[in-house]
């Protein structure tokens, strides 16, 4: 059995809301579960527990992955669009040899479009039996205040069903310090209780269960686990529009999505009960979905290819990496723009395919040499280089002098079009002379559209030199390369000089 | 290859059998547009090696140099054009290549010097048949610009089949490109050539003969598959097969589907769609999310292999055809006649060209709107499958019947 290190967030300790895919890796792993606490030091310990480990999975600390990947590990990446939802491109770049699952669509393509490797998963948990769904001849509603300062708070879900319901029960514990405390309206046609805590899970099930309304506690969700635990309860569902809970709730068909910035008043009775059981439906179908996709998630995560091991300070890019990603956004990016280097070599992207991500570069329309030249040869196929306008003309190459022009450098290109068509092989040949203080040749060897077409010597003195090609390889318009072997200055001029031309001329063989 | 039913592949292309074949004679398919190894386009070339060819002792399939090698020699065609349409349909990567024509100059220089190099290279002669399966905008111009070598080469017959698609993909030069590409046709015909013109649909054959006043026949896609059972399962599968497109309906997906579902709680009708290519996708996001929130809705990416759209056919109860009434105002459906022939019924919005042939086959029914087209998925949900079999199963024996006779009097 493969050894596996699933590495999580400390807080999910406590949750234990990741069990369910752990659970799935233990029927083909041996998994080690390692926690990380964001608000202490970077634990290196973690390199030693993913030194014996086949594959490194990162649930949620998805910025850990380049650590792994250079480590030599294979590593899964498993991020949540409310924690990882804006990252730049760079962050996904980063743990571009990663594989990654997703449980949310729109991460799912946000990486897949950056050139990610990703799996989408749908959970659903078990649904209760049908006979067990609850009536809807009163409403009444669970509401937990949990992030009351992303303002989903009773004061709107109040604005939102306040007027509709027979009851609420808003349990009242927030994850963050703050005085957040209900006020009902004194005319509130519904009976409100609190609850500030439970003795158990068992209470607090109890007191959940008996509503058969549920507002979603937070604007976005990684997974969604308690909006999809109240529809396989057949509990009719409200949530801010937001992934993942618009990726489970379609508006007024299996539940309701609202718009937390501009609520009002949402008239629920008369559909409660329809709404409620399509969403318990919606359940019922993607949990055999989700069950059936086990053995392909077992797959994805067996097929990860070990990252590139780069020989560097593991343990201290760790140190920097965490501590620049815990530090702010801006700092991370900052980070990870000056590790390119490390980068080109943990992608399979080139340096400057990096650089247009990091640049945003935009896209080029027209590529200039092909659509802006008026190349065309003149009569008998002649390419005069002693025109004075540049025609022809591309890098390496000085002014035109009275008789010929000089190639500027050990490379000079020219660009020529045609409008006789050319069949068979073309004969082309070109006057030129070499530099005299270059010695008694330079190696001059000619590409035409890529192709070597010529490799000869070029003399001092002017000559005719002579080459042929197949017809073929001549297109609408042809990109001449001229590579010299050597090139120097002369004690009056400082240009590189090596071989000068007067013309070169196509014609038919 | 009966399929027991009365239905049979090898008929159509039985029916093609004449005494037209020679002993010399040869067909020659002109494909510059054959360049993706997935879509349409290779498909149609092996669909017109084996269909048009049966007239011919010899065929050569020539498409574009781009083609990747592997799909070529897989299928036999031979590399013979430059890329002329790269701004309208850009190969992957291709942004940076500077070699890739990109002016309408460019173009017709290549086109032209493209058309001179097939005709030397395969000794083009009289008893030879240059066919466009699907002619394009640089083609016609070619074969105008190259009057007279295609004199010199005994004047083969030209087989032009106009689809409505890239005989106007003109590279923006022309307001009104279809406007030249009938005048360079008409040219062609002027120049004496023997040239025979077909459309795709019968609505675009009596424009085309209108337009040019010579006689146009109808060819319809050629599709050759079996007719296969419907699916045996407690749910009713609806399928939106091919590369969802903005043209082809993809934003009226969310309101039909959402009005299905609504009339269709217990989820016994269940939805299977492609998506939006990436460069629209990725504009589109939220509008995929709310497609993918639907329930019974699953979403395949926007590219699938042949194999598998294969199967989406073979998995699915009914065809959707929400396409744009004005940009197929001419256009024919490969979708639509590919899933006649794999016997599974269509709903079309109304105004498309391909309607008129789903009225006269009796391929499925027509929508007024999209509320019209949920209300008929429900409607034809409720069928007997045997009943919709026998339905679809005559619809694909006339189908093939007209296809082979509309093809003879193309060719011949």
């Amino acid at each position: 059995m493969k050894n596996a290190l699933f590495i999580d967030h400390e807080f999910h300790k406590k949750t234990r809301s990741a069990d369910f895919f752990v659970d799935i890796l233990r029927t083909k792993f041996s998994v080690e579960t390692y926690y990380l606490a964001p608000e202490l030091q970077p634990n290196e310990a973690v390199l030693d527990a993913a030194a014996g480990a086949d594959v490194v999975i990162l649930w949620q600390m998805d910025f850990l992955a380049p650590v792994f990947l250079s480590m030599g590990k294979s590593v899964i990446v498993i991020p949540m669009f409310d924690g990882s939802g804006g990252m730049p491109d760079i962050h996904w770049l980063f743990a571009h040899k990663a594989r990654f699952f997703n449980f949310c669509l729109a991460l799912n393509e946000r990486i897949r479009m950056t050139g990610g490797k990703t799996m989408l998963l749908r959970y659903f948990p078990e649904a209760v039996e049908e006979a067990k769904l609850p009536r809807f001849d009163k409403l009444h509603a669970f509401f937990w205040q949990r992030r009351p300062d992303h303002g989903v708070d009773f004061k709107l879900v109040d604005t939102l069903v306040g007027d509709e319901l027979d009851s609420l029960h808003v349990h009242d514990v927030a994850d963050i310090p703050g005085n957040y405390s209900p006020k009902p309206r004194a005319d509130a046609t519904y009976k409100y209780s609190q609850s500030t805590w439970f003795k158990d899970k068992a209470d607090y099930a109890r007191c959940l269960g008996r509503a058969n309304v549920f507002i979603a506690p937070r604007v976005a969700e990684g997974i969604g686990m308690a909006l999809l635990e109240a529809m396989a309860q057949g509990k009719l569902v409200l949530a801010h529009d937001a992934p993942t809970n618009n990726e489970y709730v379609s508006n007024w068909l299996n539940g309701i999505l609202f718009n937390k910035n501009h609520p009002g008043p949402i008239a629920i009775r008369e559909q409660a009960e329809r709404i409620a059981k399509l969403g318990w439906l919606t359940v019922m179908e993607g949990r055999k979905q989700w069950l059936a996709s086990h053995s392909a998630i077992l797959e994805w995560v067996e097929g990860a290819q070990p990252g590139p091991l780069i020989a560097m300070d593991h343990a201290a890019f760790f140190r920097e990496l965490w501590q620049s990603y815990y530090a702010s956004l801006e700092e991370y990016v900052s980070f990870l723009t000056r590790k390119l280097s490390l980068l080109s070599q943990l992608s399979t992207m080139s340096f400057d395919k990096l650089l247009d991500v990091i640049g945003e570069a935009q896209p080029q329309t027209l590529a200039v040499q092909s659509t802006t030249r008026d190349c065309a040869l003149a009569a008998g196929g002649l390419l005069d280089l002693t025109r004075e306008d540049d025609r022809f003309v591309g890098s390496g190459w000085s002014s035109a002098e009275a008789e010929w022009r000089w190639a500027v450098g050990r490379r000079a290109e020219l660009y020529f079009s045609s409008d006789d068509i050319f069949r068979g092989r073309v004969k082309a040949n070109f006057t030129a002379s070499s530099l005299p203080n270059l010695g008694r040749s330079v190696q001059c060897t000619i590409l035409l559209n890529g192709q070597v077409v010529h490799e000869g010597k070029v003399r001092p003195g002017w000559s005719d030199y002579r080459f042929a090609f197949d017809a073929e390889l001549m297109r609408n318009e042809n990109h001449l390369v001229l590579c010299f072997d050597k090139a120097t200055t002369l004690p009056n001029d400082s240009r590189m000089l090596s071989v000068c031309f007067k013309r070169f001329e196509f014609r038919a063989e | 290859m009966s399929d027991g039913n009365g239905g049979h592949a090898g008929e159509a292309t039985s029916l093609m059998e004449s005494n037209y074949k020679n002993a010399s004679t040869r067909l020659l398919i002109c494909d510059p547009v054959c360049v993706f190894p997935y879509g349409h386009n290779v498909a149609a070339m092996e669909n017109f090696r084996n269909f048009v060819g049966k007239y011919y002792n010899d065929v050569v399939c020539l498409g574009c140099n781009r083609l990747p090698g592997a799909t070529a020699v897989r299928y036999g065609i031979e590399p013979a054009f430059e890329y002329y349409y790269n701004d309208a349909m850009p190969l992957p990567d291709s942004g940076a290549d500077s070699t890739i024509l990109r002016t309408h100059e460019q173009k017709v220089a290549a086109a032209k010097l493209d058309l001179t190099r097939l005709l030397e290279r395969l000794k083009v002669n009289s008893a030879d048949t240059l066919c466009y399966p699907s002619a394009d905008f640089y083609s016609l111009l070619a074969l105008v610009e190259g009057i007279d070598e295609l004199r010199t080469a005994g004047s083969p017959k030209i087989l032009i089949r106009l689809i409505g698609v890239m005989e106007t993909a003109s590279s923006a030069k022309y307001a009104k490109p279809l406007s030249v590409a009938l005048a360079l046709v008409n040219r062609l015909c002027e120049a004496g050539l023997p040239v025979r013109l077909a459309a795709e649909t019968p609505r675009y054959a009596e424009y085309l003969a209108t337009q040019l006043d010579r006689h146009v026949a109808v060819a319809a896609n050629i599709e050759l598959r079996e007719q296969v059972p419907l699916p045996q399962s407690e749910h009713f599968t609806v399928i939106c097969p091919g590369s969802a497109r903005f043209d082809k309906g993809f934003l009226h997906l969310v309101d039909l589907f959402s009005e299905v579902r609504r009339r269709d709680p217990e989820m016994r009708i269940r939805f299977r769609t492609q998506v939006l290519p990436d460069k629209d996708l990725k504009h589109q996001i939220d509008y995929l999310v709310r497609l993918y929130a639907i329930p019974g809705v699953t979403v395949l990416p926007s590219q699938l292999p042949a194999e598998e759209l294969v199967t989406m056919y073979e998995h699915a109860d009914l065809v959707l055809l929400p396409y744009a009434h004005d940009v197929y105002e001419f256009r024919g459906s490969a979708v639509l006649i590919e899933a006649m022939l794999s016997g599974r019924h269509c709903l079309a919005l109304d105004g498309p060209a391909f309607v008129d042939q789903m009225r006269y086959f009796g391929a499925g029914a027509v929508c007024s709107s999209i509320e019209d087209m949920a209300l008929k998925v429900i409607a034809y949900s409720k069928e007997s499958s045997a009943r919709r079999y026998a339905r679809a199963r005559q619809s694909r024996n006339r189908f093939i019947r007209d296809l082979a006779a509309s093809y003879r009097d193309w060719v011949i």
